[in-house]
């Protein structure tokens, strides 16, 4: 592990000047990037802590019915809070599948967002990444990629993102609260908030450097029953082979509301405006929810060992939405 | 705090000896012994190819990288480049020429830091010549390629002329995979150079003695040079019974040459790359039988991949033989094995050691037998279960069975006919409403022989000393991984002084103490150890008594030790003497209060040539149920409900024995249902992490686990305290999980057709098993194509909203 220099920030201005310097990170429950830095993957020259910043770990309601997370408010702390769960369930139960109780403690709203991928090349310092080591090539392309992504993907990376509290967020239309180094604040929808990759994978988030999230707001919760569905290889702790968030409004057994998307198979939470909408005035059955989810998953294609998450994304979303 | 008990504390549930240590983290492991003045750290290079030739190794830029302090090779070595621990030397410390596999050693760095040897190794300019690699055990086969260690074949009767004769008959495939150990402290050592050619190795092993030989080996110097100890160990499961030896090769080697201590704690990748697993099975079953389920008989093939050398597939094999007819009767058998070499991993012990694999194979067998005359598996069970006096596929005579009485005992405990009736309900009308979710149930005993298969290993020895203020230490040939052996063996000298268990110290397994010793292993830990310690502790004991007999004027038969004193009947009626007190008096008087003990199993024998003999002392009995759930859209279960009804004869200590009734289980059913080991078509093993290779975690406990063991039901035999090995026994009842699974699946035409669900039955194995049910059913072509479920309730839902 490489040496790095420590400093506590007393304020978001301070550690946004801090971060801002090159080879600085953030770090605030430390359960990925401490990983990360163990094995070299990731290798800070300065950690900004960021967790006596005061002001960071409220969980508040808003006038317009939705509420305002802080950047420091714990998975745990997230997954049991009165608001959350009455309002939000699909977001408890997402933050619930993931990780350990012990990880849930430590992991913060903020750094759940920012996660690396788990692919398993990207830990492999001794195989080839792009994300990792830009301009090295992808090893999961032509290697083991069981777990990588079906759709979202390019030439260079098939990560997926490993967060189940993302793709909640992304059904929740959540927008990320950041602050720059300069005081400037953005509100960044979330799906604007990650990028796919591209040339350069290395780039996951549109966030400038020093610019730090200080919290996450949801609007009000639309109407609909709300549910979280992860598969995965072993049910009690491990992350998704395909997950499904869905929120349904359904009368007479048509679909009036619908949203949905994925985790598990894409670079980020994975949702398609378009198929929702063809739902929309549909019977509750497979073959409409089938129909909706070749168009959420337009072009996508497995890539050997993953081949098998197109179809399981199908049962995945029947379960969750079928009658 | 243990209180202070006034009754013999076996056959009680003291604590683990370490349990305060384990909990605060202040029990040391290797990698926390204090690090002596100029300690150096080790990493190893490996071969990234499976097979194929070193052309060239150019190691300038190795030995140039910061920190590092030298860098060996297979040419640094003074003695034999050999760890093989059966004398086959087909097992190389270091690669010279032919790489055979995958994380072969090629040379070692020895530099300041662990960090800087771990980046110097990247340096090494490694040339290789690839050859094809045989990967699997179905290329293995169709290469004709020679075996690891010779095929053997037991007969008993004519297998063909009874399958022949027989009113029916089946043949069929189970195909079971390997199993990592994740030992929770992975392989590691620290070497001392001492005087001359003296050196200490404290290695995690679960078989000093054999470390300490290795080293001899390698070092070319005689064994009274090498001390080999271990405290404890972070789990071992046998993967410390040989696989231990190379890194605490790699660490004697450095201090030799350097004169300065040497340390290697393996990474976790290169150490689940570099040593040897469960061996993966794929067993070929004929059986002949009737329309009551009576097996007529049995012919099997046994293959399994045993990886690049012979290490112990051999006797790993020979138990798998030995085990393949489980708890049940072949009227005539031929069990065969092809133990095939190939270019993996050496596998090698694996808790079970052979017999969980075998086992399973004889569970399927009833299984399609169940299926076949449409009977409850159950009762073609009760109908050929061993009766007292019936031979085994090795000539044995059983004469210890209780299976058919654990089998029904446990039925009627658990409900078995009543709950099976309403799952099959339930499954029905769940197919009626369209549901997804369908339950199974099984239940499978286990017959596990006790002793070494090589005769030779069932000896132990033991030293116990009693000091002066009456404190007695212990130290015995077992190693203590976790599984309660030391404990055992305390509370076996506290039952012979009458003194509680936390008077009693243990030290350290040490080479220098107890020679000669056997591994930890094949559940025969307290068995021999327990006889070693009774043996020494007696000793010192009938001294004290003889003292106290001509001190006290007592008659010697009355003298008793008892509560912390020693009880004698006198001229002048009973006295009461403390034990330290009389002990005191008799190191004045010049009575020796040190002696070793020492034990062999009787009455066992065996004869490898021909498969023949009396290989087991005993047999340790049990009998597992399970109720699991599937997912019939997705292949995800859970595991509802388990009971176990084990026999540990008067156990030693209950509570550690239902510990590791428990963690066995687990552990087995982790084996047969997620852990999974992927090799790619290079030999690259990809599931070499946490991250990839998924074992059991606490969530995965059976949501009901009732765990009972036999009471009141002594060891047939003079074993120590008359009870029962249960290290390995409780893991291959886990195959009643498999069973389940494929009750479940099963359901789905029916019960028509036995699904022959393999293991591991990971949710992928059991969708395509349901898909491949699903296709044979109907012949119209539906085929893959999504079924129209409906939502039920999610199986691994959590509990939230």
């Amino acid at each position: 592990m490489k040496s790095f220099s420590y400093m506590r920030a007393r304020d978001v201005t301070e550690a946004t000047r801090a971060a801002q310097r090159p080879g600085s990170k953030v770090i605030a429950g430390g359960t990925n990037l401490l990983d990360l830095a163990k094995l070299s993957i990731e290798r800070p020259s300065a950690l900004i802590d960021v967790n006596r910043i005061p002001g960071l770990k409220e969980i508040r309601r808003l006038p317009d019915g939705g509420v305002r997370i802080g950047a420091l408010v714990t998975n745990a702390d997230l997954a049991a809070h009165p608001l959350i769960r009455e309002h939000y369930p699909l977001l408890s139960r997402a933050i619930l599948a993931g990780a350990s109780g012990q990880i849930r403690n430590m992991a913060t709203t903020g750094g759940n967002l920012l996660q690396r991928t788990r692919c398993v090349q990207f830990y492999d310092t001794s195989d080839r990444c792009n994300k990792r080591a830009p301009g090295s090539g992808c090893g999961a392309l032509d290697g083991a990629n069981r777990m990588n992504a079906i759709v979202g993907g390019s030439a260079s990376c098939i990560a997926v993102h490993p967060s189940d509290m993302a793709v909640a967020m992304r059904i929740l239309d959540a927008v990320v609260e950041t602050t720059d180094a300069h005081g400037a604040h953005r509100r960044i929808p979330i799906d604007d908030f990650y990028v796919l990759p591209d040339a350069a994978p290395q780039h996951e988030t549109v966030l400038t450097p020093g610019e730090m999230i200080t919290g996450v707001s949801l609007p009000a919760p639309p109407q609909g029953m709300q549910s979280y569905r992860k598969v995965r290889d072993r049910a009690s702790y491990a992350f998704a082979l395909v997950s499904v968030g869905a929120i349904a409004a359904v009368e007479e057994g048509h679909f009036t509301r619908v949203r949905f998307a994925f985790g598990g198979i894409a670079p980020k939470p994975w949702r398609i405006e378009a198929a929702e909408a063809a739902l929309r005035g549909k019977p509750r059955n497979a073959q409409a929810i089938s129909t909706a989810c070749d168009i959420a998953l337009a072009g996508a294609a497995g890539h050997g060992d993953n081949d098998f998450k197109i179809a399981l994304a199908h049962r995945t979303l029947i379960a969750v939405l079928g009658a | 705090m243990l209180e202070r008990s006034p009754k013999p504390v076996v056959e009680k549930p003291t604590l683990h000896e370490s349990a305060a240590l384990h909990v605060t983290g202040t029990a040391t492991y290797i990698d926390d012994l204090p690090e002596p003045r100029g300690t150096l750290h080790l990493a190893p290079g490996l071969t990234r190819i499976a097979h194929g030739r070193l052309v060239s190794m150019d190691l300038s830029a190795v030995r140039a990288a910061p920190g590092v302090i030298t860098v060996l090779t297979a040419a640094d070595i003074p003695g034999q480049n050999d760890t093989s621990p059966i004398g086959a030397h087909d097992e190389p410390l270091f690669v010279t020429d032919s790489i055979t596999s995958e994380g072969q050693i090629l040379f070692v760095v020895a530099a300041e830091t662990r960090a800087q040897a771990r980046a110097a190794v990247r340096r090494a300019v490694v040339e290789t010549e690839t050859l094809d690699p045989i990967l699997d055990i179905d290329t293995a086969r169709e290469a004709r390629a020679p075996c690891a260690v010779p095929g053997r074949t037991m007969t008993r009767g004519d297998a063909e002329a009874a399958i022949a004769a027989a009113p029916r008959r089946l043949s069929g495939r189970i195909v079971m995979g390997g199993q990592e150990h994740f030992y929770l402290e992975g392989q590691a050592a620290l070497a001392l150079p001492g005087e001359g050619p003296e050196m200490i190795v404290w290695s995690s092993t679960q078989h000093p003695t054999e470390t300490q030989a290795m080293v001899a080996h390698l070092l070319d110097v005689p064994a009274n040079t090498i001390t080999a100890s271990v405290r404890r160990m972070g789990g071992g499961f046998g993967g410390k019974e040989t696989q231990a030896n190379q890194t605490a090769c790699l660490a004697a080697l450095v201090a030799h040459h350097t004169r300065r201590p040497a340390r290697l704690r393996l990474d976790r990748d290169d150490d689940m790359v570099m040593t040897g697993k469960r061996h993966d099975f794929a067993i070929d079953y004929t059986v002949g039988f009737d329309d009551d389920g009576k097996i007529h008989g049995v012919d099997m093939l046994l293959a399994c991949r045993c990886g690049w050398s012979a290490d112990l597939s051999g006797p790993v094999i020979d138990r798998a033989l030995t085990h393949a007819d489980n708890a049940y009767f072949y009227p005539a058998v031929r069990l065969r094995s092809l133990p095939l070499r190939t270019n993996t991993v050496s596998n090698t012990a694996f808790r079970g050691f052979g017999v969980p694999q075998g086992a399973l194979a004889a569970e399927r067998v009833i299984e399609e037998i169940a299926f076949a005359t449409g009977l409850d598996p159950n009762t073609v069970r009760l109908r050929n279960v061993y009766e007292n006096g019936q031979l085994t596929p090795y000539h044995m005579t059983v004469e210890d069975s209780i299976t058919a009485a654990i089998l029904t005992d446990l039925a009627r405990r658990c409900g078995y006919d009543t709950r099976k009736a309403a799952l099959r309900a339930s499954n029905a009308k769940a197919a009626e409403e369209g549901r997804v979710l369908r339950r199974g149930i099984a239940m499978t005993p286990v017959k596990f022989g006790i002793s070494f298969t090589a005769t030779h290993y069932n000896q132990a020895g033991a030293l116990v000393h009693v000091y002066t203020d009456g404190s007695v230490q212990i130290n015995h040939g077992g190693t203590e991984m976790g599984q309660g052996l030391h404990t055992k063996m305390m509370q076996v000298a506290a039952r012979v002084f009458g003194l509680p268990q936390s008077d009693i110290r243990l030290t350290a397994t040490t080479t220098d103490k107890v020679p000669n010793t056997s591994a930890t292993a094949a559940s025969s830990g307290a068995d021999l150890n327990g006889m070693a310690v009774l043996d020494a502790a007696t000793k010192i004991r009938d001294r004290i008594r003889d003292f106290a007999a001509e001190r006290y004027n007592a008659d010697p038969g009355t003298i008793r030790f008892h509560n912390s004193e020693i009880h004698m009947e006198t001229g002048q009626g009973t006295l009461v003497e403390s034990f330290a007190a009389v002990v005191r008096q008799a190191y004045l008087a010049r009575v020796s209060l040190s002696s070793s003990g020492f034990y062999k199993t009787p009455e066992i024998s065996w004869d490898p040539a021909t498969g023949r003999g009396h290989p087991f002392y005993y047999f340790a009995y049990g009998a597992a149920c399970a109720e699991i759930v599937i997912d019939t859209l997705t292949g995800e279960y859970r595991i509802d409900r388990v009971d176990i009804l084990h026999d540990a004869g008067l156990s030693l200590n209950p509570e550690i024995d239902r510990g590791q009734i428990e963690g066995g289980f687990v552990q087995g059913a982790g084996w047969l249902t997620m852990e999974e080991l992927v090799w790619d078509k290079k030999g690259a093993l990809r599931t070499h992490a946490p991250s990839t290779y998924k074992i059991p975690t606490a969530f995965d406990m059976p949501r009901v686990f009732n765990v009972a063991l036999l009471e009141d039901v002594p060891n047939r035999k003079a074993t120590i305290f008359r009870s029962k090995a249960v290290g390995e026994p409780p893991f291959a009842l886990a195959a009643c999980v498999l069973f389940a699974l494929s009750d479940a699946v099963a359901s789905l035409d029916d019960h028509r057709t036995c699904p022959r669900l393999d293991a591991p039955a990971t949710p992928e194995t059991v969708l395509a098993c349901i898909e491949r049910l699903r296709a044979g059913k109907s012949a119209t072509g539906h085929g893959t194509k999504i079924e129209v479920p409906a939502t039920d309730a999610d199986p691994v839902r959590d509990p939230v909203g």
